[in-house]
């Protein structure tokens, strides 16, 4: 998996870090032909779980690509408190960490809203069809439009035909 | 295979849509056939291909 996929997401799984794949490249997983060029995951915001988040990709040296300054990563058990999202640039890509889904709710309930896809003989959590499809049409931007378009396709698709 | 489509095409109005509004329902098609880690492999080589060209623009 590790060239094929995203190294960023093997290093959060092969570090036990809490998280759901979401956003385009979940969507991609589901079937969609768009391109995106970075990985967007929810993840559980306990100290816990984002120190361990911090660890795994601390080697990929982690910026905050939304500050000014793009200031280093550098998560602590102490500060990791503050952080509520992780907008993160690294050396093999970008990754987002967000709290909550719009439409969705919080950890817990994209949880409960993803289903288990198996890469590569290693089972990822995804954010489901139906989920994607709320959560875009709740953020409803131009991109999340055409998203809709082909994931309500590709259900429709496959309710029809058992192969696809 | 095309004749195959058509009839998915036809029986699904979602797909219509799709393709009226510009999917490319063929390539969407051909890319439900694949497994999940098949349509990570395809993105990332279009992916590659996109960030070739960008450097050759810069």
């Amino acid at each position: 998996m590790s060239d094929k996929f995203s190294n960023l997401i093997d290093k959060l799984r092969d570090s036990n870090v809490q998280f759901v794949i979401i956003g385009g490249l979940a969507g991609i997983v589901h079937g969609t032909t768009r391109t995106t060029q970075d990985v967007d995951i929810c993840c559980k915001f306990t100290p816990e779980n984002i120190l361990k988040l911090f660890n795994a990709i601390k080697d990929t040296h982690p910026v905050h690509r939304m500050n000014p300054g793009r200031p280093v990563l550098d998560l602590n058990p102490v500060n990791v408190k503050n952080f509520k999202n992780l907008y993160l640039d690294t050396d093999i890509g970008q990754l987002d960490c967000i709290n909550e889904v719009q439409g969705i709710g919080d950890f817990e309930e994209v949880f409960k809203n993803a289903v288990t896809i198996n890469i590569d003989e290693r089972n990822y959590q995804v954010l489901s069809i139906d989920a994607l499809i709320k959560s875009k049409q709740s953020l409803n931007r131009p991109q999340d439009k055409l998203d809709i378009l082909q994931l309500e396709a590709i259900k429709q698709a496959r309710q029809k035909k058992e192969n696809l | 295979m095309i004749a195959e489509y058509e009839k998915l095409i036809q029986d699904c109005p979602a797909l219509k849509e799709a393709r009226l509004q510009g999917i490319d329902v063929y390539m969407l098609l051909d890319n439900l056939k694949r497994t999940p880690a098949q349509r990570l492999a395809r993105h990332r080589i279009a992916l590659q291909n996109l960030q070739k060209f960008h450097k050759t623009a810069d």
